[in-house]
């Protein structure tokens, strides 16, 4: 598929901090991308760099045609960006700063900056200054959302967001999926990337440590499975490809690594299997296990990242 | 804290004394206060100190014998401009020349640095959302302004022991006086931070605040001009200049204005103590609400510049023309009262001109292009303070290139001098022609003020160069170089430096005793070009602030 964006070894440092340290990054044509990390993993490094307001310390990155800190000014009139922390000018509204962004911006649709303001139920006529936290968010969301773009830049964008809007923000993301776009969407919600994300990369210490689909990330790791049979179970410790086994009279709990969970299923089914859930590894516990390696301060060594 | 332990049920019953939790976390406050504005606190206790040092030094070398004292004293009270500042001269000893030249200046200094100080720390700190997050703790009623008060008098006290000692130690004037000297402008400077105190409590954002409280140190500092001698008693430089600490010294006079500290403390007590978060007697005149659209000319970076800061600009502009008509009427009105004294003459001399009211329109006209500097340099500081409070990035995030984004900010900062001068030109020439009917002072006011262009500009052009290159330096460079060039204007004026030194600082070319020439603005209209141009390429090279 075409690569929307794409970024190869990049080094950013700031003073004595390796903010990026060889980051390696694909998004392609029509996909929502999750980019996800805690904070100060590198994820509004990576962004600001795409942007062309950080220039690159080493390696190579890739904007739609162009390159990133050359061409800016023409890259910026096919995308739209959120920051992730929103200041406002005090003395604008809410309304004269989303013309402003979107005048800026070039393409802006106002019919859809008012539909917007009206599914956000966003009050365009207060000053930024009395704005909380997620009505400021809401004012560069809408700003953003009006705008044509085929490319949109999400840092953080639902922070402050209360559910009712979140829902909103998902909604709106998905019929831009529908229509086309493409979006890279910095998160760590890992609950809204799981509902909306094609694809996720997963940062960590400025490099990305693991990319891929739900499913193929998924394929890494291991399935949970909790049993209750009608006896007790014998010698399971044994089965190949078994871990975390825990028996509890005829409960049965363990993980089962890919491709033997047909092997375990058919040795506990020797017990008589009375009643069985397996769930594949949930986002949160593919992210922790990236951030709770012992000594996980150092660099994950490249052999954890994407081999199988 | 009451020693006697009381039962809880007594104690919810209430017996309503002093509530010592309306203090709660003082020190800790205190400290905080200290620990964040340390090196504000060391320049401002640095400027009070150095003040009279200054004085005592240049006037000493001025007026090294009793004879040209004692001409001094006759040019001053010649002086009407001088008279209604700082009154007459008390006596002729170089110690009573020094307090009575620094007393204003003293007075300014300190009051103002209270003020701002009082205010940064409450009105501030509560517009921005700090109060609140530092409410919520273990924090009394009263704590925050009673803080502020005691760190404000403990940095006063420096200044006085300080300044003392240095009159005394450094000048060697009599130990007594000085330090009476260093009181008095101590507790006015206690007395400058309770006012801020009260302005923040009452007025409902900070810029309201501190434009009040400056307001009313104007008042109490400057009333001569409007004030006559026999109602001077009433005002903080009408106190002083009962003081006379080395002749005839009034010991009780700090009393005064801590009594007045006394009563501002209280008043800001009862408003903090019963208003809401956010809330303020005064509101703020701009409001909460607004335009639900932008209007047709926000559509761009210039357009933003304007709707943010074009108000500041016609409020300035409005105030210098008013000023400027009220100079200029007034100095021609000096004509008639002065024009025959000896020391006038002498003026006239040095600065070429026929009439007592000519000299002294050019000599306001100066000032007054000097004070543009400032407005100048505050918008061109203006993209440094956007980047850095992260509203540079989203706009740069669209179409807008850098060059745009910064030719919009600083277009705007150029053109307020160009609309400024001409005002303070315009204003001048109307009042100077309406008062003696000579209607061709206008035009060359006009361009006498339009001159000085190039010298604001070229203050501009270092701040942008700096914020291209240095962002962080940008702001303490900027004003480095304007405080700078005024400084040479003093050793000037002083014969300390000479006319080719003097000449290289913008401040040069413009003033009253320099025979202007076509040369030097040109030259400084290209230097500002080629800063503009350093600070944009710099600028379009760099990273972004994070």
């Amino acid at each position: 598929m075409e690569s929307v964006i794409s970024a190869t070894g990049l080094v950013k440092t700031f003073g004595r901090t390796r903010a990026l340290d060889g980051l390696d990054l694909r998004v392609a044509a029509g996909e929502i991308h999750g980019y996800l990390g805690p904070n100060g993993a590198g994820k509004t490094t990576t962004l600001r760099v795409l942007l062309g307001l950080l220039r690159a310390d080493a390696g190579e990155a890739r904007l739609l045609d162009g390159d990133p800190w050359r061409d800016a000014v023409r890259l910026h009139r096919r995308l739209a960006y959120v920051p992730g922390d929103v200041t406002l000018w005090d003395d604008l509204t809410g309304g004269e700063t989303i013309d402003l962004l979107g005048r800026l911006h070039g393409a802006f649709d106002t019919r859809r900056r008012d539909e917007l303001i009206d599914r956000f139920q966003l009050d365009p006529g207060k000053k930024a200054r009395v704005y909380s936290k997620g009505n400021r968010q809401k004012v560069v969301l809408i700003a953003a959302l009006a705008s044509e773009a085929e490319l949109l830049l999400l840092d953080e964008p639902s922070s402050g967001l209360d559910p009712l809007m979140e829902a909103e923000f998902r909604d709106c993301l998905a019929e831009r999926r529908a229509q086309g776009t493409t979006i890279l969407l910095s998160s760590h919600i890992l609950a809204e990337v799981e509902a909306l994300c094609d694809r996720v990369s997963i940062v960590r210490a400025g490099r990305v440590v693991e990319t891929g689909t739900l499913a193929e990330l998924r394929h890494l790791t291991w399935t949970s499975i909790t049993a209750r049979l009608e006896r007790p179970p014998e010698g399971l410790a044994a089965v190949a490809g078994l871990h975390d086994l825990e028996v509890r009279g005829t409960s049965v709990s363990c993980r089962a690594e890919t491709g033997h969970v047909g092997e375990v299923l058919h040795r506990l089914g020797a017990y008589g299997l009375q009643d069985l859930t397996a769930q594949p590894a949930t986002l949160e516990e593919l992210f922790l296990r990236h951030y709770r390696q012992p000594g996980n301060d150092a660099p994950v060594s490249s052999g954890t990242a994407g081999t199988p | 804290m009451s020693g006697r332990p009381t039962p809880r049920p007594a104690a919810a019953s209430g017996i309503r004394a002093v509530n010592p939790d309306a203090l709660a976390g003082t020190g800790t406050l205190v400290r905080f206060i200290v620990r964040r504005d340390r090196l504000l606190i060391a320049a401002w206790t640095a400027v009070a100190v150095a003040l009279p040092l200054f004085n005592a030094y240049s006037l000493t070398a001025l007026l090294p014998t009793h004879d040209t004292r004692a001409l001094f004293a006759e040019a001053t009270a010649a002086n009407p401009l001088t008279a209604a500042l700082l009154g007459p001269l008390p006596d002729t000893s170089i110690e009573g020349i020094v307090v009575w030249r620094s007393g204003v200046q003293s007075l300014i200094v300190v009051g103002l640095a209270a003020l701002l100080f009082a205010i940064r720390h409450t009105r501030a700190d509560e517009d921005a959302g700090r109060r609140e997050l530092m409410a919520g703790g273990a924090v009394g009623r009263h704590t925050l302004v009673t803080a502020v008060v005691i760190v404000a008098a403990a940095v006063n006290l420096a200044v006085a022991v300080l300044v003392a000692a240095a009159l005394a130690l450094g000048a060697g004037y009599a130990l007594g006086g000085s330090l009476l000297f260093g009181l008095t402008v101590a507790a006015c400077g206690t007395m400058f931070a309770a006012g801020g105190l009260v302005a923040a409590q009452l007025a409902q954002s900070a810029a309201l605040a501190r434009s009040g409280a400056v307001a009313l140190l104007v008042a109490g500092v400057l009333p001569g001009i409007a004030v006559p001698d026999d109602k001077m008693w009433i005002f903080p430089a009408g106190w002083l200049r009962v003081l006379r600490p080395y002749a005839g010294a009034q010991w009780w006079l700090p009393l005064v204005p801590l009594a007045v500290t006394a009563a501002l403390v209280l008043a800001a007590y009862a408003v903090s103590a019963r208003r809401d978060l956010g809330a303020g007697l005064l509101p703020d005149r701009g409001g909460s609400t607004g335009p639900v659209r932008a209007g047709r000319r926000l559509g761009s970076v210039g357009g933003l510049a304007w709707r943010l800061h074009g108000g500041q600009v016609v409020t300035w502009a409005l105030t210098l023309t008013t000023m400027s008509v009220a100079v200029g009427w007034v100095s021609a009105s000096f004509d008639a009262r002065f024009g025959s004294l000896d020391a006038a003459r002498e003026l006239l001399g040095r600065l070429g001109h026929e009439t007592m009211g000519d000299a002294l329109l050019t000599i306001f006209t100066y000032v007054f292009c000097l004070v543009v500097a400032c407005p100048t340099v505050m918008s061109a500081l203006r993209p440094y303070a956007e980047e850095s409070r992260g509203r540079a990035a989203p706009l740069l995030a669209s179409p807008t290139g850098r060059i745009r984004w910064l030719s919009g900010h600083v277009a705007f900062g150029l053109a307020a001098p160009a609309v400024l001068l001409p005002a303070i030109g315009l204003g001048t020439g109307l009042g100077y022609g309406l008062a003696t009917g000579r209607a061709e002072a206008i035009l060359a006011q006009t361009g006498t003020a339009l001159l000085f262009a190039p010298a604001t500009w070229t203050f501009a052009g270092v701040a942008i160069a700096v914020y291209g290159l240095r962002p962080r330096l940008a702001v303490p460079a900027a004003w480095a170089s304007v405080l700078i060039s005024a400084g040479c204007v003093a050793l000037w004026e002083a014969r300390t430096i000479g006319r080719t030194a003097f000449l290289l600082t913008p401040f040069g070319y413009g003033h009253p005793e320099v025979s202007p020439e076509v040369a030097a603005p040109v030259a400084y209209a290209l230097l500002a070009a080629l800063l503009l141009a350093v600070g944009g390429a710099a600028f379009a090279r760099r990273d972004l602030l994070t």
